[in-house]
This record gives C-alpha cells, sequence and structure tokens, in this order.
C-alpha cells in the first residue's frame, strides 16, 4: 500500500521534472536539425575543429552515432541532395579526424 | 490499549516505508525516462547555442524562413525577443558568433509585425466550421480623417486549445514519384503559410513528427513524410484538439494506363 502510494506519487503527482534538458536528450529530427546547422557552416568553413566544438554538447563519444543517425534521418525523410551532402561530409570528416586521433601514439 | 496503539504505530511505520521505497524507485531507481525532448526545454546556455547555430547557418544560406521556423521551435512565444535579448547579452563566444545573432535579429526585426504568433487567431476562420476558444483580434481600421491607422486589440482567452481546420486535400499522382510523399501545408486564417508547426503524423507502425519550414527545398509552412501503399496515417497537430484526419496512399493512373501509388497535397488552417 505504502509502496503503490509512493509509485502513483512519484510517477504521477510529482514526477521528477526535467525543464533544462540537453541536447541529448531531443528528439531525432531536432537533433538531425542541429547536424545539418553544423554541416551547413562545415561547408562553408571547412573547419573540422570548430564543427567538432558546435557538436560537443552531445558528447564525444556519441558523435559517430549521432551523425549516423542524423543522416539516416535525413535520407530517410527525403532532405534535399545538398543537405544529404553536407551531412556525408561532415561525417566522413569527423572520422578521419577521430582515425587519425586513434592512431596517433 | 497499548496493542492496539502498537499496531497502529507499526502500519504507520510500515507506510512511510513504503513510500519510502516507492519515492526511491521513481525519483532515484527508474525515475521518468528522459528522451524525444523538443528545444524549447533546453537549457538558457544552451538555447544560446543553439540561437548561435540557427544564426551561423543563416549566413551561409540566406534562409529566413528556416531561421525563422528554427527560432520559433526553439521558443515558441517570444522567439523575437529572446534572439534580441541574447544580443543584448552578448551571448557568444567569438566575434563572428556575434556578427551572425546580430545580423539574423537585424532581418528578422523588420518582419517581427507581420509574422503571427503561434497563439494568434483571427477570430473569424476560413472555414465557417471552425470555432477557435483560444483568440486574439488585431483590428485595422483605416480612419479616412486621419493618416494613420488604428490598431484595437481585443484578447479573450480559454484553456481549450483550437481545433485545426482541413481546408482541402489532393492527391499527388506524380509518376515516377516513389515512395509516395505526404505534404502538408499549414496556413494561418488569413492563409498565409505558418512555420514551425509540429505535425504529428501517425500510423499502426511509427509516428513522425514533421515541422513545417524546417526542411529546405520545399514552400515555407510546408512539411512533407514518406507514406508507405496500404498504410493509414492519421495527421494531428501538436496543440490542437481536432479529429485527426486520416490518409492512405492514392491510387494513380499513369499516361500508359499503369497504376500506381501517389501521395496526397494537404491544406489545413491553423
Amino acid at each position: 500500500m505504502g509502496i503503490f502510494s509512493g509509485l502513483v506519487y512519484g510517477w504521477l503527482i510529482d514526477p521528477v521534472e526535467y525543464v533544462d534538458t540537453s541536447p541529448k536528450s531531443l528528439r531525432i529530427d531536432y537533433q538531425t536539425d542541429i547536424v545539418l546547422m553544423v554541416a551547413s557552416i562545415y561547408s562553408q568553413e571547412q573547419d573540422i575543429r570548430l564543427a567538432s566544438e558546435r557538436l560537443s554538447l552531445f558528447g564525444q563519444s556519441d558523435l559517430g552515432r549521432l551523425l549516423t543517425e542524423s543522416l539516416a534521418y535525413a535520407e530517410r525523410m527525403h532532405f534535399t541532395a545538398q543537405d544529404i551532402t553536407n551531412i556525408k561530409l561532415l561525417k566522413e570528416a569527423v572520422s578521419t579526424i577521430r582515425l587519425q586521433g586513434e592512431n596517433q601514439p | 490499549m497499548i496493542r492496539l496503539m502498537g499496531r497502529v504505530i507499526l502500519i504507520m511505520m510500515m507506510f512511510t516505508i513504503g513510500v519510502g521505497i516507492g519515492l526511491v524507485i521513481t525519483w532515484g531507481v527508474m525515475p521518468v525516462r528522459l528522451v524525444d525532448t523538443a528545444p524549447g526545454t533546453l537549457q538558457k546556455t544552451e538555447k544560446d547555442w543553439y540561437r548561435v547555430l540557427i544564426a551561423e547557418d543563416y549566413l551561409v544560406t540566406a534562409d529566413k524562413d528556416r531561421a525563422r521556423a528554427r527560432l520559433l521551435v526553439l521558443d515558441n512565444n517570444g522567439a523575437w525577443v529572446a534572439l534580441s535579448d541574447q544580443v543584448n547579452r552578448r551571448a557568444w563566444n567569438r566575434d563572428v558568433e556575434g556578427d551572425a545573432l546580430t545580423k539574423l535579429d537585424s532581418d528578422l526585426s523588420n518582419n517581427v509585425a507581420v509574422i503571427p504568433q503561434p497563439t494568434v487567431n483571427q477570430i473569424t476562420p476560413l472555414l465557417s466550421t471552425a470555432t477557435n476558444t483560444l483568440s486574439t483580434t488585431l483590428l485595422f481600421t483605416n480612419q479616412v480623417v486621419t493618416p494613420l491607422p488604428i490598431y484595437t486589440l481585443v484578447i479573450t482567452s480559454s484553456t481549450t486549445p483550437s481545433p485545426f481546420v482541413l481546408l482541402g486535400s489532393t492527391p499527388a499522382c506524380i509518376d515516377g514519384q516513389t515512395p509516395p510523399i505526404l505534404e502538408i501545408t499549414i496556413v494561418d486564417s488569413l492563409g498565409k503559410p505558418r512555420e514551425g508547426i509540429v505535425i504529428v503524423v501517425s500510423s499502426s507502425e511509427t509516428t513522425e513528427r514533421i515541422i513545417t519550414g524546417l526542411k529546405s527545398g520545399i514552400a515555407s509552412g510546408v512539411a512533407d513524410t514518406i507514406m508507405q501503399p496500404g498504410v493509414k496515417y492519421t495527421i494531428t497537430l501538436e496543440g490542437r484538439s481536432s479529429i485527426p484526419e486520416v490518409f492512405m496512399a492514392s491510387e494513380c493512373r499513369s499516361s500508359s494506363g499503369d497504376t500506381f501509388s501517389g501521395g496526397w497535397s494537404v491544406k489545413i488552417q491553423y
């Protein structure tokens, strides 16, 4: 009875409130839009360090997954060829940088 | 008597411990999972970061409609105020970011007066069947004797969300378009395209949220998604109460007489 009351109170009446969320919790369409913006800026600047910095709020470990999922979403949702190309170029550049980082002694 | 008191105390202690265990589970071990949030819930510093991205992307693409839609997604009400506030706070890391924010603020500020806000609706909808319970009426009256127009703002409000209105739907039979596309145009009561509106397209298998004006290459106020032949899709607008509209891929016939699955072009008044 007590546990049940606690569960009802904690999940329904006064659940944990999240108002200050992080980009990692954003829905995939919003995440893809952020990636698209960064990719678009990268296509102009060609500065992969700045591009990585812009995406750093997602966490370096999740960056590969984020780019892969965003590209898949963009293709599934029939984004324009230019947008998809920009995301692909960013993904390739990030992969290259990460590979170089891993190969350095 | 003492035995009864002891039982009551025991029951109360057990109840309290139970509540405690329940709260440990709900707040600590298995709290409400936080997934699929919207940009509006981000922390203030991360909203600043988001706005910088929007502004820098705008510098590259010069796509004002897209930038506007993104700002509306970030701050549904007060998007322009939030942008100006960030410029005033000089909340950026590099000068180029500040330049981008200032340019976007400047370019959009000229249009603010004519951009309908998400909660604003004209009192007279295009279709007489629509009844808006949350309505703001902006009346423009040009008087002959004075050269300046008189603006009268009348605001009435209620907690019930307004319904949306299906203005029309036509099959989109484009030969060779595979897979078929469900294209949705959102307009306000004046017929102007609305950006940043979240449309929920659901089928028995998936639920997609698409946002007008966010995708490049299509007109402002428009969002689209793909359809699978034979699958029923329901369309609702986030924050609007109305009977969902149901669509299936249309049957089309090509010039050579072959049948193929086509999409739909749907127009909705927000």
